[in-house]
């Protein structure tokens, strides 16, 4: 078997040309890694890091007319969030709805800003607070790096817990383990139960309408909504009737988004009856979508990003290219010793393994110098461009895609060289 | 010399006949081999001489299988090598022929004993018995304690019996040499002249040199002359 003797003469002739092959590296590793960083926008983006979910998650949609919602913006300069707007109810209909009492699990959801510090800290900032039931953290099965969520019980005895999201623990607490401390939400304190671990996805599952906006810093007990008065964010709005929180909560306004757990067809079954006597017969046009046809529907459109990960992987072929000359530089550098092995009876294509081998060395190397590349470029990026808080990172499936891409383009660069090596003659002349 | 040449074989060791071989460089063709019919016994010890461009090297590089030819038949040892692909030229090459070159042509980077090691590689010998091999041609050769040696440590001499280590490991049944004391010194030439002369009678072994040495030559059972690409068998006139 020849392929160990290959792949030592392949990392001895890395030590040969030192100079080709680190250039080689650089400039494949350069490539590789504006290539990541594109794909680290496009994964992000697209394919996010949130977790395979269940089907049986389901969210009961209402469905308004279009011209209604304009209606609604007329004489101001917003417009109405159509995702929002059919992803969301109001206040009046998600208790209808949330008292059923069918669904294994069920949350009801949404986003306000709150004044939250650690207790004894004399500044508050406004920080965005989602408003939730126990079950959420479950049905969305978010990671904790600390703790754990809090309970149903603590839900029934409005008890008044927090889980902070991972960059609000690392402002407030230096990324220490901070259950059983407290904070103050609005004056309010609040016992720390669980940090979540890691940054939101880019398009959290749990509310599409925010898709690209900021995180949420952290999670209380959807009850606190009304003993904080937290006013929902961004609500599709057909007018409360009248100034005060409780008119709010009274309104068409809509604010949650209510999420439900059916695992079985009699209870998918049972809770399609129950709508249709809740809502259908009160005129209220709906759907009732499990996660992957919300998935389906609510696919974020293609946009200039598709057509950069595109460029970027062109700079990587262009890089491949150049590598290419690079390793016909390095067949005329050894041209006599591949001559001497062809003479001894090394077959041409045990040659254009050899260089294929090396090529490969060469490009692993590149592929994994492109991650410091990409890192490098992401640290930049998550601190100069500050659009969004939900950090750009070196996921494992950004590096696998780059790392496989770095080592096809960097061997296949090496595939015309290899074989014009390897099909120079032989010879007995001076070497 | 002629009356000493062994005859270890019905087959002959190399057979050519009627060679022609042609260097073409845009419309300009020049004929480096005209008509070549030689034929090599086993275990003769053939001396090629002649002046620089008569066409000695494309000889011995045709008769290596490291050069094709556009004429003529070639059998080594019995076997036609017209047609042959990439693949069992080299296995003939690596099994059948070793080569000695003028300018050694060792691998730089590679110490003694990787040097000799590399046809023995390539004909899929366990590890064992290519070490075991290697050993002892070093040891015949005198260059046991060079054996992780770089060929830049070496003198010119040794180097050319690395190269010579390198080409007999295998234990070819052909030996070419490209004017193997064309690089050395007197002293080291001679040296390499005896070792030569010594494997062709002590093992048997058929050795077709090039040279311009007179002196060397004569040691050779037999001399061939090549002018203008065409081979001349002096003792045949």
């Amino acid at each position: 078997m020849l392929l160990p003797y290959h792949l030592r003469l392949a990392v001895r002739s890395l030590r040969r040309d030192p100079g080709l092959s680190t250039t080689i590296v650089i400039v494949l590793a350069i490539a590789a890694g504006i290539f990541c960083t594109a794909l680290m926008h496009y994964l992000r983006t697209y394919v996010g890091a949130a977790p395979a979910l269940p089907a049986s998650l389901h969210q009961v949609e209402i469905i308004r007319s279009h011209e209604a919602l304009e209606a609604a913006f007329v004489g101001t300069n917003a417009a109405p969030n159509l995702v929002a707007a059919r992803q969301r109810v109001s206040f009046p209909m998600y208790r209808a709805l949330a008292a059923s009492g069918l669904p294994t699990r069920q949350t009801g959801t949404f986003r306000a800003r709150v004044l939250a510090e650690r207790e004894g800290s004399p500044a508050s900032c406004p920080r965005n607070a989602r408003f939730v039931h126990a079950d959420f953290f479950g049905m969305f099965a978010l990671p904790f790096r600390f703790g754990a969520p809090w309970t149903r019980q603590d839900d029934a005895a409005g008890a008044p817990v927090a889980v902070l999201g991972g960059p609000l623990n690392d402002q407030l607490f230096d990324g220490a383990d901070s259950v059983g401390r407290e904070i103050v939400v609005d004056g309010r304190p609040f016992r720390v139960v669980g940090v979540i671990d890691g940054a939101q996805p880019f398009s959290p599952e749990w509310d599409r309408s925010i898709t690209g906006g900021p995180q949420d810093l952290l999670y209380l007990p959807f009850a606190e909504h009304e003993r904080l008065l937290a006013r929902p964010e961004s609500p599709i709005s057909d007018g409360p009737e009248g100034p005060r929180y409780a008119d709010l909560l009274a309104s068409r306004t809509t604010s949650v988004a209510f999420w439900i757990d059916l695992p079985t067809a009699a209870l998918r079954d049972a809770y399609a009856r129950y709508l249709a006597t809740a809502l259908g017969a009160r005129g209220v046009r709906y759907e009732l979508r499990d996660l992957t046809l919300l998935r389906h529907a609510l696919g974020l459109p293609k946009s200039a990003l598709n057509f950069f990960v595109f460029l970027t992987f062109l700079v990587l072929v262009g890089a491949g290219l150049v590598a290419s000359r690079l390793y016909l530089a390095k067949g005329l550098t050894r041209r006599g010793e591949l001559s001497i092995f062809r003479a001894v009876g090394a077959p041409r294509l045990s040659l254009i393994v050899r260089q294929l081998l090396e090529a490969l060395l060469l490009s692993a190397l590149a592929g994994v110098s492109a991650m410091a590349v990409a890192a490098a470029s992401a640290f930049v990026y998550n601190r100069l461009v500050a659009d969004t808080d939900i950090p750009l990172v070196v996921t494992p499936l950004a590096f696998a895609i780059t790392f496989t891409a770095t080592i096809v383009i960097g061997t296949a660069a090496a595939l015309y060289p290899a074989w014009q090596a390897a099909a120079r003659r032989p010879t007995l002349m001076r070497i | 010399m002629s009356s000493n040449v062994p005859n270890m074989g019905e087959t002959p060791m190399l057979e050519m006949h009627g060679l022609r071989k042609v260097y073409r460089a845009g419309l300009v063709e020049t004929e480096a081999l005209a008509s070549a019919t030689v034929t090599v016994r086993r275990g003769e010890f053939l001396a090629v001489m002649g002046p620089s461009g008569s066409g000695k090297t494309t000889f011995l590089s045709v008769a290596g299988l490291l050069d094709d030819f556009d004429e003529g038949e070639y059998r080594l040892d019995g076997e036609n090598v017209r047609q042959l692909s990439d693949q069992k030229l080299s296995r003939l090459r690596n099994q059948k022929i070793g080569f000695i070159f003028q300018s050694f042509n060792l691998i730089p980077d590679l110490d003694v004993f990787d040097n000799v090691d590399v046809p023995l590689r390539y004909r899929g010998m366990p590890g064992a018995e290519r070490d075991r091999r290697i050993e002892e041609t070093l040891a015949k050769l005198g260059l046991v304690a060079r054996m992780r040696h770089l060929p830049g440590q070496l003198s010119g001499g040794q180097q050319q019996r690395v190269a010579i280590a390198r080409a007999l490991a295998g234990k070819p049944q052909l030996l070419l040499a490209d004017e193997p004391t064309g690089n050395l010194d007197s002293q080291s030439a001679r040296q390499i002249m005896d070792l030569l002369a010594r494997i062709n009678a002590e093992e048997g072994m058929t050795i077709v040199m090039v040279t311009h040495d007179h002196e060397f030559a004569a040691r050779a059972h037999r001399k061939l002359h090549i002018l203008d690409g065409k081979l001349i068998d002096p003792e045949a006139r």
